[in-house]
């Protein structure tokens, strides 16, 4: 190190030293060090002690900067902040593509260029809301910013997992930002307190999989009233509902390309003519399973009668 | 025939179809029509045009990407698999890796970006932090208070 260098350093190691001590302070000698204690005032003691903290913390925080520093000459930070947030967005993710939110954290912990690109500078890595505990779910949301976010809560996977309510609470003020929902559970009430939420427009959704699991002899049967989404669902494209009967004339069951209904019985004398409307209000329909759907008997089938 | 003029001042004459697969050179060609007139790339050095063509080269015949194709690539469903011949021709030095990256990504071919970024992901999956440091020359600068928040992140981390 150049001689200008360490004096520079070592002005501003002073400065430093003496913005925290106050203007009163002495710089220890290391004669001092050899008079005994007894013959030292406290308040003297104080103040080298102060000055002692202080050389420590500025000597860290140089230390720290001069670390950020040589990062930044390293090759691979050559590469710009988008170029490298799309080589994260890769190394997260397993064989078939799903996001990997422990992976996230390993790459996050190498240095702070790093986990400053991966916590700003990429929303898209923090779109996945699969099953979190609830002190994950405003982390994601916040990095997240506005990007569409994919809804995902499973109790069969994680029977253990987050309260749903909890979850439900967290993720709602984002509906609006909703692209995918798959909500997979066991208790009536979980679902019947989502579709009560429903009440506004989902104008990005694109993938809606709700499905109420068989649990232990409960009956678990469900009714649905009302039009989920106020019926506005411009983006959807992809339903499934199981044991979940959702008036089939609701607005959501148009424009479809995969369509998939299980284990659910329809009350409605029409709902079979209105199965056949639904079908013919999806012209592009790619894929459907339906699986064990119970209609009233059929009194007389005349298509046109029913507008078919 | 297509000339193209490095940052380091070498000619290399190129198939149209080759500096084609670049779409700023592809642009360029189109916008000043037929022409004689070399096509300077102040960004590019000659070892790594090298590179860039032979790769451009290779692919020479392939379709190019459409619109439709990059809109429909869900970059939330990619992975990181590789061709066979394209692996081949991405093992070179750490150096020469990021730079073919940064010329991909200036002269904007896609295909090309697509191979440096992968590669740079397979050499970071399943590593830990000091491993990933060591393999790009990075130290940890973290302050405490950012340890002990990466501490907790890498708790919650581990519970899910």
């Amino acid at each position: 190190m150049e001689s200008k260098a360490l004096l520079q350093m070592f002005q501003a190691l002073v400065s430093e030293t003496q913005a925290n001590i106050g203007p009163s302070a002495q710089p220890a000698t290391a004669e001092r060090h050899h008079e005994r204690s007894d013959s030292v005032p406290q308040t003297r003691l104080d103040e080298e002690f102060q000055a002692l903290q202080a050389i420590a913390a500025y000597t860290r925080e140089r230390m720290l900067e001069n670390r950020s520093q040589c990062n930044q000459l390293s090759p691979v930070h050559q590469l710009p902040d988008e170029i490298l947030s799309a080589i994260f967005s890769l190394a997260v993710r397993d064989e078939r593509g799903a996001q990997l939110f422990y992976d996230i954290t390993l790459i996050s912990n190498v240095c702070r260029l790093w986990r400053g690109i991966i916590s700003e500078g990429s929303p898209n890595l923090w779109t996945g809301l699969y099953t979190l505990p609830t002190r994950l779910v405003n982390v994601f949301l916040t990095r997240s910013r506005a990007a569409p976010l994919e809804i995902e809560f499973d109790q069969t996977e994680n029977p253990k997992a987050t309260c749903f309510s909890e979850f439900l609470h967290l993720v709602l003020p984002q509906f609006h930002c909703w692209k995918t929902c798959r909500f997979v559970l066991f208790d009536k009430d979980d679902i019947t307190s989502f579709l009560r939420h429903t009440a506004t427009s989902a104008s990005q959704l694109e993938t809606l999989d709700l499905q109420l699991k068989s649990n232990a002899g409960r009956a678990n049967r469900l009714f649905v009233f009302h039009h989920p989404f106020a019926g506005i669902t411009p983006e959807l494209r992809n339903l499934t509902l199981e044991r979940i009967p959702v008036p089939l004339e609701a607005p959501m069951f148009k424009g479809l390309t995969r369509l998939t209904l299980r284990d659910i019985s329809y009350s409605n004398i029409d709902s079979i003519y209105q199965l056949l409307r639904v079908l013919e209000a999806s012209p592009f329909l790619e894929g459907i399973d339906f699986m064990n759907l119970g209609f009233l008997p059929i009194p007389h089938f005349t298509p046109e009668a029913h507008g078919i | 025939m297509v000339n193209l003029v490095t940052s380091d001042n070498e000619s290399f004459t190129v198939e149209k179809a080759v500096a084609s697969r670049s779409v700023l050179i592809k642009n360029m060609l189109e916008d000043v029509g037929e022409s004689d007139q070399p096509i300077p790339l102040p960004n590019v050095t000659a070892s790594v045009l090298k590179k860039v063509l032979e790769y451009c080269d290779h692919h020479k015949n392939e379709p190019m990407p459409t619109s439709e194709d990059l809109a429909a690539e869900d970059t939330r469903k990619r992975t990181t698999d590789i061709g066979e011949w394209d692996q081949k021709f991405i093992q070179v030095d750490q150096e020469m890796l990021f730079e073919i990256i940064l010329a991909a990504n200036y002269l904007d071919i896609k295909p090309l970006l697509d191979v440096g970024c992968k590669t740079v992901a397979n050499m970071i999956k399943g590593k830990t932090p000091e491993e990933i440091r060591k393999l790009f020359n990075i130290v940890n600068d973290f302050t405490p208070e950012e340890e002990a928040q990466i501490k907790k992140e890498n708790e919650w981390a581990e519970d899910r």
